[in-house]
This record gives structure tokens, sequence and C-alpha cells, in this order.
């Protein structure tokens, strides 16, 4: 089986590309705000648009022009809209950081099997997210120094400052020695890696008995964009205000370096500081993604393979049209698993897994069937 | 061979970067625009109930302020439903978590909530279609959802489990006061109260209390509970020993078959299956070879208490003392 990036060849050209997938985007927006559920009903377009017009200021709120009876329940229509504008906001922002995070590794490692969990940045997040619901739920409450009241704040806190403590740790580790190298940096990602999973198995162990900790680490562990607020919007959105910015100051870079990083080198790559940024954004990118909506696997894995499948493997194309794509993929499976499966919804995580493992293993069958007939 | 040029043209990086800046201050302009304070009485809204306003005193050392006697509550910590159920007329309870239906007294009288609306997920936009103005959960379900719901006004209630029996009767007692039900509370409270004496006196009045073990095995590991738990003040209460608290272990842990041979207890309490006598638990005790020469085997001590009973956290747990109890007699 091939682990390289391979060189597809496009199918569309990338702008038409980024035109249908931004038009795909805007479509998912609005279905996502205005679908129809049992308890709410569906809003209609009219209603979408007066409600985040209310929002700000520009109309008056959904619900406010119903009658008022003494002892009837509020309506909370604008309420209901305004919580799915933030959780279709977070799953956009997240599906586009983590496919950005993916397509940046796999071009730094030159291997299509490269994913944004390879420098520890998930496993780190999810160490930082399991010790702050451990304290919360009372089993390290030492933990808490005093910030128990903050509750869902201190869990995404945790979750960042684990993802970026961790990858930080892995990035310094990979890049010690005179010639640092992108395998030196793989082998220490798999070990830390392997360390945490012990370390997060050893805790899950410690609160089997726990039912209320085990339902958060479980709902943890495969991702939730459930009663999504303002501020895991806005940690995504600032995650890719750090992160985007850095894809014209790479592409060419990792185009280059695809041919190995002496050849890179000798053609005037500061390859050191292509790694550097790299890391950095991927590292970023990933953080706000899992610390605002837990771990969501297979976007930054399949995403890029999909990418380039469709429009080729240059960088310049790859790495921003991977954010667009990322978005509508994410945003697409929450809106599938939410029209599907109605009150009986799935995690992201597991959804993400059931479409993703298919999608990717149908990608690598058509790369080898070409190659064959090539 | 290496090309300096990209195989395809590509997206203009400056429009990506537009892209994201715009929705990043969208996003903060939605944010910030709207005021977000907790709603005020609606004109024409009916005044409030006899006794409302009124400040409630949590056992965390908290408090919550009700502004009106709450008509729409949700219930979404399973241990707290029987005592709701009790306490309140079905019409003023709006929705139950979808675990009441097997973990509550519901699995035994399903009648009671038939047809009416459960939620599997504690998740701000479900739980706001049932408009509340009380929502029940315990400590730790989803802060997120906790937080929203504060955020727009709505009184939630955490309230962690019981662990001893004496905690029981106060709970009784708060959930009247938080439900405006305090007689009714008062009613339950006393029978419940009278209940326990009677187990009390009983297991006083026994000479032996033999050793049992509390034991569920649904696949290859076995699991039991220790002190700190509210099946083991069960069992003390029925007036038998919880041995795995006897050798030191607390709470609920993993029992490996071994270690049950080492107990070797004199009963065994295990959960039944759903509707049927012969449970997983039981049938794994009754047939596993390695388990023939158990004294609670041989003497066809196992008793089998309907599953919602063995992890039940509710004042129910007094029945399941109750039918331990019985096993003595």
């Amino acid at each position: 089986m091939t682990t390289g990036l391979g060189a597809s060849h496009p199918r569309l050209p990338p702008r038409f590309a980024a035109g249908l997938l931004a038009a795909g985007l805007v479509a998912l927006f609005l279905l996502q705000l205005a679908h129809s559920s049992d308890l709410w009903g569906s809003f209609d377009l009219g209603e979408v648009l007066r409600g985040l017009g209310a929002m700000l200021g520009l109309a008056d709120p959904l619900g406010a022009d119903v009658p008022i009876e003494p002892g009837a329940p509020q309506d909370h229509s604008q309420d209901a809209l305004e919580m799915r504008l933030w959780r279709t906001l977070t799953a956009a922002g997240v599906g586009a950081l983590l496919a950005l995070a993916g397509a940046l590794l796999q071009g730094l490692f030159r291997n299509g099997l490269a994913s944004p969990s390879l420098i520890g940045v998930t496993a780190g997040a999810n160490l930082g997210a399991f010790v702050a619901m451990l304290a919360l739920s009372g089993h390290a409450h030492w933990a808490l120094w005093g910030l128990g009241d903050s509750g869902p704040w201190l869990v995404t806190l945790a979750a960042l400052a684990g993802a970026l403590g961790v990858s930080g740790v892995v990035v310094l580790l990979g890049l010690r020695g005179p010639r640092p190298s992108v395998a030196t940096l793989l082998l220490v990602g798999v070990a830390i890696n392997t360390l945490i999973a012990g370390l997060l198995s050893a805790l899950q162990d410690l609160v089997l008995g726990d039912n209320a900790a085990m339902s958060a680490l479980q709902s943890w562990t495969f991702g939730t964009l459930y009663s999504r607020q303002a501020w895991h919007a806005g940690l995504v959105g600032l995650g890719l205000l750090l992160t985007v910015p850095v894809i014209p100051l790479v592409a060419t870079e990792l185009d280059l370096l695809a041919s190995g990083e002496d050849d890179a080198r000798a053609l005037g790559v500061a390859t050191h500081r292509t790694r550097i940024l790299v890391l950095f954004a991927a590292a970023v990118a990933t953080a706000s993604a899992v610390a605002s909506a837990g771990q969501i696997g297979f976007v930054g894995l399949v995403i890029p393979h999909m990418v380039r499948a469709l429009v080729g493997s240059g960088h310049r194309a790859v790495l921003p049209l991977s954010v667009l794509a990322g978005a509508v993929f994410l945003l697409a499976c929450d809106l599938a698993q939410v029209l599907v499966t109605g009150d009986r919804p799935l995690h992201p995580g597991v959804l993400m897994s059931l479409i993703g493992g298919p999608i990717f293993l149908w990608i690598l069958l058509a790369g080898l069937r070409r190659s064959r007939t090539w | 061979m290496i090309s300096l040029q990209p195989e395809s043209r590509s997206i203009r990086p400056a429009a990506a970067r537009w892209v994201c800046t715009v929705l990043l201050a969208l996003c903060a302009g939605l944010a910030g625009c709207r005021d977000r304070s907790p709603p005020t009485p609606r004109p024409g809204a009916a005044p409030p109930a006899a006794g409302f306003p009124r400040t409630v005193a949590l056992p965390d050392g908290s408090e919550v302020e009700l502004a009106d006697r709450p008509r729409r509550v949700v219930v979404a910590n399973t241990a707290l439903v029987d005592a709701s159920l009790e306490l309140l007329a079905t019409d003023r309870i709006v929705a139950l978590c979808d675990q009441a239906r097997t973990w509550s007294s519901l699995a035994a009288h399903p009648e009671i909530w038939a047809g009416r609306p459960t939620f599997r997920h504690f998740d701000a936009e479900t739980i706001l279609a049932y408009s509340p103005d009380l929502v029940l959960c315990s400590p730790f379900s989803q802060l997120e959802t906790v937080h929203v719901l504060r955020g727009l006004g709505i009184q939630v209630v955490k309230l962690a489990d019981p662990t001893t029996i004496d905690e029981l009767g106060p709970r009784l007692t708060l959930l009247g006061r938080l439900f405006d039900t305090e007689e009714r509370a008062a009613e339950l409270r006393q029978d419940l109260d009278a209940r326990i004496a009677a187990l009390r006196t009983r297991a006083a009045s026994r000479e032996h209390r033999p050793s049992l073990v509390a034991y569920s095995r649904l696949g290859e590991e076995g699991w039991t509970m220790g002190s700190g738990t509210l099946i083991h003040a069960a069992i003390e209460l029925a007036g038998f020993e919880n041995a795995v608290a006897a050798v030191g272990r607390e709470g609920a842990r993993r029992l490996p078959l071994e270690d049950l041979l080492a107990l070797d207890p004199e009963w065994l309490l295990v959960p039944a299956a759903f509707g049927e006598e012969d449970g997983l638990s039981q049938s794994s005790v009754q047939r596993d070879p390695r388990l023939a020469r158990l004294r609670a085997r041989r003497n066809d001590r196992i008793v089998a208490i309907h599953p919602w009973l063995f992890s039940t956290t509710s004042h129910e747990i007094v029945t399941a003392a109750e039918q331990l109890a019985v096993r003595l007699d």
C-alpha cells in the first residue's frame, strides 16, 4: 500500500472547485439553521434572516410577535436559532481547521497517513480535557485551583493548554540535534502519543464505575457539537485567523519539499523555518478545533486526499481548498446525522469514522487502480 | 524531477484570509450585539404563586432563587426521577431523561410515562424546546448546556447522588421545597423514615450479620460496590455485612473471579434481567464452573433484584433493602 501523497491528476480547475465548495458551504449553512426537527419544526429562510438580523439589532427577535398568554411557556425560537448558529459556525470552523492541519502535516511528512493526531496535539488536548473533567466530577478536585465554577471554560482551556503543551514537547524533542529530520519528529510523535494513550486509559480505568464521569469522557472522545456557544465559534475563528495566513508562506515550500529535504534545501527552501511554521499552524489549528468540539477523527486524514483527488497535489490549491472542503464535509455530516438519526443523534466523531473510513478506502483503492493502469 | 511550477493554479491566499477575517468579525459581532440579560417577566404574566419568590438552600452550600412555582420541570438526572414523579403531578413534568425508562421506577411501571417525552441528549437546543422553568440535573451534566440554560434565565439545579440512607429524607424535603409540594414531601418522608426505622430495628435484632457481595457481570468482567455507595448502605440496612467493604474497598470497582472466590460471601446480590427471572449476572454466577464451590451458590443464596433497584440512587433503594431483608427472615 502506498502511503505517499502521489501525483494525482487534477479533475477540476481549483477556482471552479473553490466556487463549488463555497456555494455548498453557504447552502449547508442555511440548511443547518433552517432544518426541521421534531421539537422545533423548521425555520424558513425569512425567519433565519430575521433571527440573524435580530442578533445584530436590525429586526425583532423570532417569537416576539407571538401573543402573550398568562402562564403560557416562553417562546425560545430566537434562542434556538442562535444555538444553531454557534453550532454551525463551530462545526464549519472545526472541519476547516482539522482539514488544514491534516493537509499541512501530510505535506510536511510527505506521507498520506499523517493526521493532526501525529504530533500529539489531539492526545494533549484529550489529556488536558480529561484531567479537567475528572477534577470537575470530584475525582481530582485539587486540580481545580478554585476554578470549579468556570466549568465549560475550564475544560476548553485545559484542552487547549494540553494540546499546545504536548505538541510543543513533541516539536522540541523532534527537532533537537544539528540536522533534525521529519522522521525523528514522526517517531517522537508516535512515542509521546503512545505514552499519553496509556495515561488516558489509566484515567478512564480509574473512574469506570462513575457513570457521569465516564459519560463525559466518552462524549469528549467522540467529539460533540451540542450546546456550542459564541466563544466556541470565536475560538475556532481565532484558530483560522492564526493559521490561514500561514498558507501562502509554506505552500510552495511544501511542494518543493515533496522531493526530499536535501533537494528542497538545494533549491533555496528554508526547511527549518518551513517545518516550524507548518508545525505551529497545525498545532494551533488542531488545538483550537479539539478544544472547541472534542476529538473528531478522520477529517484531517481524509479531506486532503479528497481535495488532491479533485485538484491535484499542488499545495497552493490543496491547502486553501482543504479549509473549505473540511468545513463543508463536517457541516454536511452534522446536518445529515441531525436529519437521519433525529432524536438519537450520533457523536460527530462516530459519524466521521463511519463515513470517512469507506471514503478513505475508496480513494486508496482508486489510487491503486490508477497506478496499475498507468 | 522537481518542478518549480505547482501542478495546478492556486487559490489566492488573500481571499481565504479575507473570508476568515469576515467570518470572525461576524461571529464576534453577532455574539456581542444582542442583549443577553435574563428575560424579564412579560407584561400580562400571572403573579407568582403564594410563597414565591423563594430562596432554596442546596446541599452544596449554594442557593437557588425561584421566581415562581415551577410549572414546567425537566428532570435530567435519573436519580431524581422517582421522587419527582411522586412529588409532582405528571403534567408539571415536561420531559425526563431517556435513561429513566430503564433505570428508575418507570422500568417497573412504564405506564406512568407512556407516550410522554424523553430526551437522550442533555443539549441546550433539546431542553429549550420544552420551555422549562426548572431543570434538575446531576453536578456533571453537560457543563455547556447548564451554562447556556442559565444564561437564558432558566433555573438549573444540580444535585449530586446521595451515598447514605440518611441523605434520602432531606432530599425529599428539598425537592418538595423546590416544587412547592412540601406537604406531599413530608408525607413521603414520614413513610420513608418509618420504613428505614423498621429495617434498622430488624437488623439490630439479628445476632449474625451474614456476609454479602453485590455482584454484576455483563461480560467477562465482574463489578461490585464497596463502602461509600448507596447499595452498600442498603445492604447494611437490610442486616447484611458488605464483604467487599469489610476488606476496605470503596466505591464501584471491578471484582475478578478469584477475588469473589476469596471473599466467598454467604449471600450474593445480583441484578435480574429485565422482565425475566434469570439475568446474565445471575446465570453467569449459577453456571460458571469456576464458581461451583462458592458458598452462596452451593446454598442457593443468590438474590436477584430488578436491575433498576440494583442501580438506583433514589429513595427507592429502601425497597431494595426491604427485598433483601425479607430473605433473612
